[in-house]
């Protein structure tokens, strides 16, 4: 009887262990919205043809000073919901690879976790601290850097993001960081706000 | 024995509350997302009727919405399921190291 009951409670502690290691990992590697083949955005055949033809203007990292901020680029598309798809970890930065490029026409735009599933901090936890003004490089594949100057900061409600404006395709060379803020929604997983800080290329 | 059987309630009750989680956060709502543009067929005209009887117009189709070209913003947040999965982490670890004592304790002497 001791020994079923022995071996009872050492499957107890293997279930709780198993469980205690899946939530652990779950926690620190979940990324909301599983990545997708575009199919139903934009013509992206001018964005295509911008990066065939720059290859090397690739951004590997961004840096923000004011914020230490020197974080690895990631690739992203879209997710199956139509929305713009974010890093696999929240150290990286995710660049939305059917927009132009950082330094070719138009609003090429990273996205940066603010926190994890432990509330542990993103890349872009404290992004709303940045200054207009602030300096923000973009390291390219070539190894060049490109100059970045902060214009504005702004925090949008999730139903009123001026989507158009942040994706813009055309005009001059901007970068746009975004990010979460505000709220957490607990019913939509997500919180209530998105943080865009929006540049211009200085040179 | 009742001990490891309220052991065994807690651990069936994490496993599903985890499950839960798990399927919840799958389950998020889009922003920005694209708008689908179907639009729906015109109602037809129905056939004029033969001795007498007149012909009824079809159903007028509906318009979808109309679809946009603009991929929505990114979900670059999870910090709101922290307290849930910390519940979760606290109390399978402690069932986990009480039930790992039992099961490996020394017999008692007699």
């Amino acid at each position: 009887m001791n020994m079923v009951k022995r071996t009872i409670a050492g499957l107890v502690a293997l279930v709780a262990a198993f469980i205690f290691s899946t939530t652990l990992v779950q926690a620190l590697l979940y990324v909301p919205g599983t990545e997708v083949t575009a199919t139903n955005t934009a013509d992206t055949s001018a964005i295509e043809a911008t990066h065939k033809a720059a290859p090397n203007a690739y951004p590997v990292r961004l840096i923000i000073p004011s914020l230490n901020i020197n974080a690895n680029v990631q690739y992203v598309g879209i997710t199956a919901h139509g929305s713009m798809a974010v890093p696999n970890n929240f150290t990286d930065v995710g660049w939305y690879k059917y927009g132009p490029v950082p330094g070719s026409n138009g609003s090429a735009v990273l996205a940066g976790h603010v926190d994890n599933a432990l509330a542990l901090p993103g890349v872009f936890k404290h992004l709303q601290d940045i200054q207009p003004g602030a300096d923000v490089y973009i390291e390219q594949k070539n190894g060049e850097q490109l100059h970045f100057i902060v214009d504005d900061v702004e925090a949008y409600d999730v139903t009123d993001v001026p989507t158009d404006k942040i994706f813009e395709n055309t005009g001059t060379p901007r970068l746009n960081l975004v990010t979460c803020d505000g709220t957490w929604i607990q019913s939509q997983h997500q919180y209530d706000q998105r943080l865009v800080v929006y540049t211009h290329l200085a040179s | 024995m009742k001990r490891i059987l309220t052991s065994l309630a807690i651990v069936s009750a994490l496993a599903f509350t985890s499950a839960a989680g798990v399927a919840s956060a799958q389950s998020i709502i889009p922003t920005g997302q694209t708008g689908s543009s179907t639009t729906g067929t015109t109602g037809t005209t129905g056939p004029t009727g033969t001795t007498g009887t007149t012909g009824t117009t079809g159903t007028t189709g509906t318009t979808g919405k109309t679809g946009s070209s603009t991929v929505g913003v990114p979900n670059t947040g999870a910090g709101g399921d922290a307290p849930m999965n910390y519940a979760i982490l606290a109390t399978s670890a402690a069932i986990a190291i009480a039930a790992a004592a039992y099961a490996f304790r020394k017999p008692q002497a007699r």
